[in-house]
């Protein structure tokens, strides 16, 4: 596990008006990144203003790889300055995350990673980030039997056999 | 070591579910316990299921329409009344001899009327009883004022919808007005004329004018307030500033839908007819920019997607949302003519041409929805809601909306039997959707003593049932004319 490391503002070199934040990942790699590019992470926010309030700045400690780490950090240096409804603590919460493009081919990865991404966004508090994975694993589930779907989630059948052959679902109709 | 998606939080895995369509869904819910437990204890997603069970479309969302729990609640509710339907004994009504074929829109007869001497033309309603859905039975005539190209019932008889005459003119366009109903008489064989007015269709087709509409983040809807008077074509008084406020009363349809939008440019470029404007000249606007035509076009065409908004015959400026890039969206208003020299040269074929809109049940009592376009034509109804051709010139996607006020499960029903009605084979229903699988087929000849096996009919000449909604077999017979051999009403 990494020790907590206090951060000066001075011992790493700012940049323009941005301030820099230091994210320790689980396997112990320091990554700085801008604090403007995290802000789209509400957890990191709230760190952020945690600071604010004590003066002190820590770093960041998070329980996942440098290797998602990073892929989050790509995902929010893309849509650094943009405006995503999903984002907006505001804005009424709509029912899905639009299709993008880009977001498609980022997470064009194997399903492993896919989990990892997605676990990391949920506990980055990224709605928009969950939204295209949540969106990107259906895409991969959709129109599988179950059996399919079993191996794509990785789940087990622990449906005892007289609940599987019982209709548990009595509306498909 | 293979991660398991079962690792996920409830939360983020419903979050995936929710982009399941039903099918998935159920297939899904055998995987394992936890998805299974989810699902059932979701009621957005046991919701999408049984409403996909049902053969329904999901009325709009928002506004004053029902909660998603209210919608389940209802959407068993009618599933349940459904599956325990009873045929219980079987009546006949008196036929009506001497008038042309009856069509069958939801639980009423209708009988157009040819207009003898003197009299107009409209159309004769018989609403079919039935004691256990509480439709009382109910007979009345309609004649309409002016002549008017379509009409439908909807299944709680208490909405009229009706589509004005076309009009040619280029300034106007045929509306088609939904509104509740009040007139229709609830007493038992009360006799009465409805004093239903049709919407005279003398007013320019604009949308809300976007004059005052200057801030750009809210999507401007296009509902007509019914008090709006054009202020060229009658006194030349202004329009009246509640238009804006008006419209989004009616904040339930999906056009009002108010977003918030990326960073915004606003273009502009001048009239090509400006003498048809000669009050009120465009105002300025900070953020306007004069682009050349052909760059404008250009632009256009570089756009991921527009989206058509609105349209003012008036100044001839088509507005346009278009989407450039993640999170960008503009807001254009193009000239009329540019506009329409483009779609000439890009036809945008992948937007549709038909759409269906659903029935609402979900909407407040009195809803309306008003088509703005040129060429609406509703086409049929069907178990999922009217379905509405929109020949649009070429292309741009357009919302169509509509609120109807209730909704049925026996719909499927009558709109399976319908569509097997090609061949000699009367099928009342082969457990459609929703439906258990022994159908009404071998239940219904027990029970009604005059109707013909399907074994016995093909010598018959082709017949069509029908299936009202409360529960009662028509069937008429024809031997190849247009005329009504017998008929056979069952009732419940």
């Amino acid at each position: 596990m990494p020790t907590i490391v206090s951060v000066d503002d001075s011992t790493v070199p700012g940049e323009g008006s941005s301030r820099l934040l230091l994210l320790v990942s689980s396997d112990n790699k320091h990554i700085v990144v801008e604090e403007d590019i995290m802000s789209r992470s509400r957890f990191i926010s709230k760190q952020v203003e945690g600071f604010e309030a004590t003066s002190q700045r820590h770093a960041i400690l998070l329980p996942f790889s440098s290797f998602v780490l990073n892929k989050v950090i790509e995902y929010c240096s893309h849509y650094r300055g943009y405006y995503l409804l999903e984002d907006d603590p505001d804005a009424a919460p709509p029912g899905r995350s639009p299709v993008r493009e880009w977001d498609q081919e980022f997470l064009d990865v194997d399903r492993n990673m896919l989990l990892r991404i997605i676990k990391a966004a949920h506990y980055l508090e990224i709605k928009s980030l969950v939204g295209s994975c949540a969106r990107a694993i259906a895409d991969m589930i959709r129109g599988k039997t179950t059996e399919e779907m079993r191996e794509i989630l990785g789940v087990e059948n622990d449906f005892t056999p007289e609940e599987e052959h019982s209709p548990s679902s009595k509306c498909t109709g | 070591m293979v991660s398991s998606f079962a690792t996920l939080i409830d939360d983020v895995l419903l979050k995936i579910l929710e982009y399941l369509d039903y099918k998935a869904l159920v297939s899904c819910q055998a995987t394992c316990q936890k998805t299974n437990a989810i699902i059932t204890a979701s009621v957005s997603l046991r919701y999408k299921i049984e409403l996909a069970a049902c053969g329904m479309l999901d009325g709009p969302r928002g506004g004053q329409s029902l909660d998603i729990t209210e919608r389940l609640r209802r959407l068993r509710l009618y599933d349940t009344a459904w599956r325990t339907l009873r045929w219980k004994k079987e009546e006949s009504f008196a036929q009506f001899i001497g008038r042309p074929l009856p069509s069958l829109d939801r639980n009423t007869l209708i009988f157009r009327n040819v207009g003898h001497s003197g009299s107009a033309a409209g159309y004769s309603y018989y609403t079919i009883p039935s004691a256990i859905r509480g439709v009382d039975e109910q007979a009345f005539d309609l004649v309409m004022r002016d002549p008017f190209q379509l009409h439908m019932l909807d299944a709680s008889q208490d909405l009229l919808i009706w589509l004005d005459r076309l009009s040619s003119t280029p300034e106007t366009s045929p509306r088609g007005t939904i509104r509740r109903n009040r007139q229709l008489p609830r007493k038992r064989r009360g006799l009465r004329r409805p004093t239903a007015t049709v919407t005279t269709s003398d007013l320019p087709m604009t949308g809300v004018s976007y004059r005052d509409s200057d801030r750009t983040s809210q999507k401007i809807d296009e509902i007509w307030p019914q008090n709006y008077r054009d202020p060229d074509v009658t006194s030349g008084q202004p329009a009246p500033a509640t238009v804006k406020s008006i419209a989004h009363q009616h904040n339930f349809c999906p056009s009002a839908t108010v977003e918030k939008i990326g960073p915004t440019t606003k273009s502009t470029a001048q009239l090509p007819w400006e003498d048809r404007t000669p009050c009120q000249p465009q105002p300025r606007l900070s953020s306007i920019v004069d682009i050349r035509e052909d760059l404008l076009l250009e632009m256009i065409s570089l756009l991921d997607r527009t989206e058509y908004i609105a349209r003012n015959w008036k100044t001839g400026i088509v507005e346009l949302k278009a989407v450039a890039g993640p999170a960008q969206q503009l807001r254009l208003h193009i000239p009329l003519g540019t506009f329409s020299s483009y779609l000439m040269s890009h036809p945008l074929t992948e937007t549709s041409t038909s759409i269906t809109v659903p029935w609402a049940a979900w909407g407040p009592m009195g809803s309306r929805a008003t088509f703005l376009e040129q060429d609406i034509v509703p086409s049929e109804v069907s178990a999922q809601g009217m379905r509405v051709l929109c020949m649009n010139y070429g292309s741009i996607h357009r919302e169509q909306t509509a609120t109807i006020l209730d909704y049925h499960p026996l719909r499927v029903a009558r709109a399976l039997m319908l569509q097997s009605s090609g061949n000699n084979d009367v099928s009342i229903l082969r457990g459609g959707p929703g439906t258990e699988n022994t159908g009404f087929e071998t239940t219904l000849p027990c029970i009604a003593t005059n109707i013909l096996l399907p074994s016995e009919l093909p010598h018959l000449g082709w017949c069509r049932g029908y299936l009202c909604e409360n529960g009662m077999v028509i069937i008429e017979l024809d031997e190849r004319t247009s005329m009504i051999k017998d008929s056979w009403f069952y009732t419940t």
